[in-house]
């Protein structure tokens, strides 16, 4: 079982990352200027491996940005998924219509974005368990800040894509508002592209019936190989908000974060060493210590607001005694 | 054959409960697609009675009148060739529906785009407009002057008593559909809300008020570039029947271009009373009788009377103060020298009218 680790992306992150992303998602580091610092961090989950002679090197494994406040500098845009009834009784008629309506409608939320993993490398537990930490992990990390987050959690997820990489959503219904290529203009303009093709896009309630089967179909259906965040996601209290993306029609998956058990069960815990207080069934915790985001998986026992740990991970924590962290069970207690 | 043979040949009249035979007959010989001169008996009786109600409705009509004419060929021994009609109201008890063609451009500089695009919206603008309805006229006279004076003689009507009627006026005409009931607009359209074909819907509308099928329409705005390619060709577009009538609305200074049939597709014309061209071009004039001018160009003429009007298309001296008739025309005008009628210039040439005898059956094919 690999142990998974969390920590802001570097310089010598991105090469790797970048095979990972959607075409056209930002591939660069958050701006470090004093003013943007602090919008955005983007987190990166790895584990330990041995190499060949034996050395112990950290292999990535997935990756999230966490934003705060998105679509006040850049508007952002989702359509939401309404229904309407058209409804006789004397024609024994009975028609539950969709309408999608463009909208800004999360915009101050904070966002998982870019959340995306090495499908390559990983098979689909190993896949499933990077992002439950990495999703965790976050969750830790904002409980740790939480007056910093508005309290509206959202996750964009891909939606689906035919062979070719096309989207029957687009070919439905944006490619008659905008006639060129959404990948090239995606790689042109990164995420920003999205914010100009919607002021192309209807702004009056569209009826879904309107629309090609295939597109109508695609309405937030998710993309097979990211199934698996989705599942992520739902384990940890986020929904399907009937919001999807404008270019495809991928889920947007929500949650108030105050709502959510990893928040909730989350404490400021101080640490101690100590053998003779881990009992047989100490269960995996993650802990976020030190000011710059970091977040280790071990195994600990709780007291009060007491984290006791095994002396033999003193070394590799890089923990002491009374240091105080940031806790919470990488499981859920059973309700 | 010389037109001016044609004068007063043809009598615009109200309609009265004995044309029921008549129409009878014109209705089963009406083009698939127009519903509004139904061939069943009890309906068009329903439409008589309802008509004779209206012209005999004092002046301060509640709205809800629906006139109907008929224009009888007097060298057919008055046989009916054509009817239309005149809703004082559109949609009196209720909302009369229509889809308004709008434009919104979007821009987005970053992608170097601009697009205009079409939309629908439903509305309920033409509510209260006078409506010319079922305009129905023998195809053996396409060509002659009866189809003008049938559609623009109801012009006169409406001018002579505007308390009767909207300042506003509108007409709904046919759009595409084929003979065996296929709409490419209402297959677009109705029909993703209705599951049930053109034809059906179109009985279902007959029955009762449009407005009811109306709101299980969409009521946000239609996106006409997600429409299939033929529904937004078809958009706007007359059915070959209507051609004859349309082209005499647009004439007289209607528009065809706002809006369209909420279940066709078909473009409703409108336009403002005091602006068409036959009620401002209308002027008095006395009836003297005596011999019929033998030159001048073709006037509309018309009696002031309501239950008694008629209209007919006479040569008149472009700038005449009488209207000179033999007592035959003057009896089927319900007037006699010294009574006051409306004249109104008329534009174009119009093809002989049928020889009087000839048989009609094989021109109705």
């Amino acid at each position: 079982m690999k142990f998974w680790e969390v920590r802001a992306t570097r310089e010598h992150d991105l090469p790797v990352l970048a095979g990972w992303l959607a075409p056209g998602a930002d591939a660069g580091l958050p701006s470090t200027a004093p003013e943007a610092d602090d919008h955005e961090i983007w987190l990166i989950a790895e584990h330990r491996e041995l190499d060949g002679e034996h050395r112990e090197s950290a292999v990535p494994g997935a990756c999230l940005r966490l934003r705060r406040a998105i679509g006040l500098d850049r508007l952002r845009h989702w359509y939401h998924v309404g229904c309407v009834v058209h409804a006789a009784k004397e024609l024994d008629l009975f028609h539950r219509q969709h309408t999608l309506l463009l909208g800004n409608d999360y915009t101050g939320a904070t966002e998982f974005a870019d959340l995306a993993c090495d499908r390559a490398a990983l098979s689909l537990a190993e896949q499933a368990m990077a992002i439950r930490t990495l999703v965790r992990a976050a969750l830790l990390l904002i409980a740790r800040d939480r007056e910093r987050y508005p309290p509206e959690l959202i996750v964009e997820l891909p939606g689906l894509r035919d062979s070719a990489g096309q989207s029957p959503f687009w070919e439905g219904l944006g490619r008659h508002f905008y006639a060129g290529d959404p990948l090239q203009a995606a790689q042109r303009f990164g995420p920003a592209w999205r914010t100009h093709v919607a002021a192309l896009l209807p702004r009056q309630p569209v009826y879904t019936s309107f629309l090609p089967a295939a597109t109508q179909a695609a309405v937030a259906q998710v993309q097979p190989a990211a199934r698996v965040m989705m599942e992520a996601l739902s384990m940890e209290g986020l929904r399907y908000g009937h919001h999807v993306t404008i270019d495809e029609a991928g889920p947007v998956f929500e949650a108030r974060i105050d709502n959510l058990q990893a928040v909730l069960g989350a404490h400021r815990r101080i640490v101690a060493f100590d053998a003779d207080a881990m009992p047989t069934t100490a269960a995996n915790w993650l802990i976020a210590m030190g000011d710059m985001p970091r977040v280790v998986v071990a195994r600990a026992h709780a007291l009060g607001r007491t984290l006791h740990l095994a002396p033999a991970a003193r070394d590799s924590l890089g923990l002491a005694d009374g240091d105080a962290v940031w806790t919470v069970p990488m499981a859920d207690a059973p309700a | 054959m010389n037109a001016v043979l044609d004068d007063a040949r043809y009598v615009l009249r109200a309609s009265r409960m004995s044309d029921l035979p008549a129409l009878e007959c014109l209705a089963s010989a009406s083009a698939i697609g127009i519903t509004s001169l139904p061939a069943d008996r009890d309906a068009l009786f329903d439409k008589l009675q309802r008509s004779d109600k209206a012209f005999a409705s004092d002046d301060d009509a509640s709205g809800e009148e629906h006139y109907l004419f008929v224009l009888e060929d007097r060298a057919r021994g008055g046989e009916l060739i054509g009817t239309a009609g005149i809703a004082a109201s559109a949609g009196f008890q209720d909302r009369f529906y229509s889809y308004r063609n709008e434009y919104v451009v979007q821009v987005s500089p970053e992608l170097g785009a601009r697009n205009r695009i079409h939309t629908l919206h439903l509305c309920h603008d033409l509510t209260g407009v006078t409506l010319l309805t079922g305009f129905h006229i023998d195809p053996m006279y396409a060509d002659t002057i009866a189809p003008q004076l049938l559609s623009r003689g109801r012009l006169m009507f409406i001018a002579q008593f505007p308390e009767r009627f909207s300042d506003r006026i509108a007409a709904e005409n046919p759009g595409l559909a084929d003979d065996i009931g296929n709409c490419p607009f209402w297959d677009a359209v109705g029909r993703r809300f209705f599951d049930m074909d053109y034809p059906a819907a179109g009985e279902l509308t007959s029955g009762r008020d449009k407005a009811y099928i109306a709101e299980l329409m969409p009521q946000s705005p239609i996106y006409v570039p997600l429409l299939p390619e033929e529904a937004q060709w078809s958009l706007g577009q007359l059915h070959p029947v209507g051609e004859l009538p349309f082209s005499i609305l647009l004439d007289e200074g209607f528009d065809g271009d706002t809006y369209i049939n909420l279940f066709d597709g078909g473009p409703t014309a409108d336009g403002r009373v005091l602006m068409l061209k036959t009620v401002v071009r209308a002027r008095d004039a006395v009836i003297a009788c005596g011999a019929p001018h033998t030159g001048g160009s073709l006037h509309l003429v018309a009696n002031a009377e309501r239950e008694q009007f008629r209209a007919t298309s006479l040569h008149l001296k472009t700038d005449a103060q009488t209207c000179t008739i033999d007592a035959p025309t003057a009896d089927a005008l319900q007037c006699e020298a010294g009574t006051r009628v409306r004249v109104a210039p008329m534009d174009g040439e119009y093809g002989a009218s049928p020889i009087v005898g000839a048989t009609s059956e094989g021109d109705r094919a």
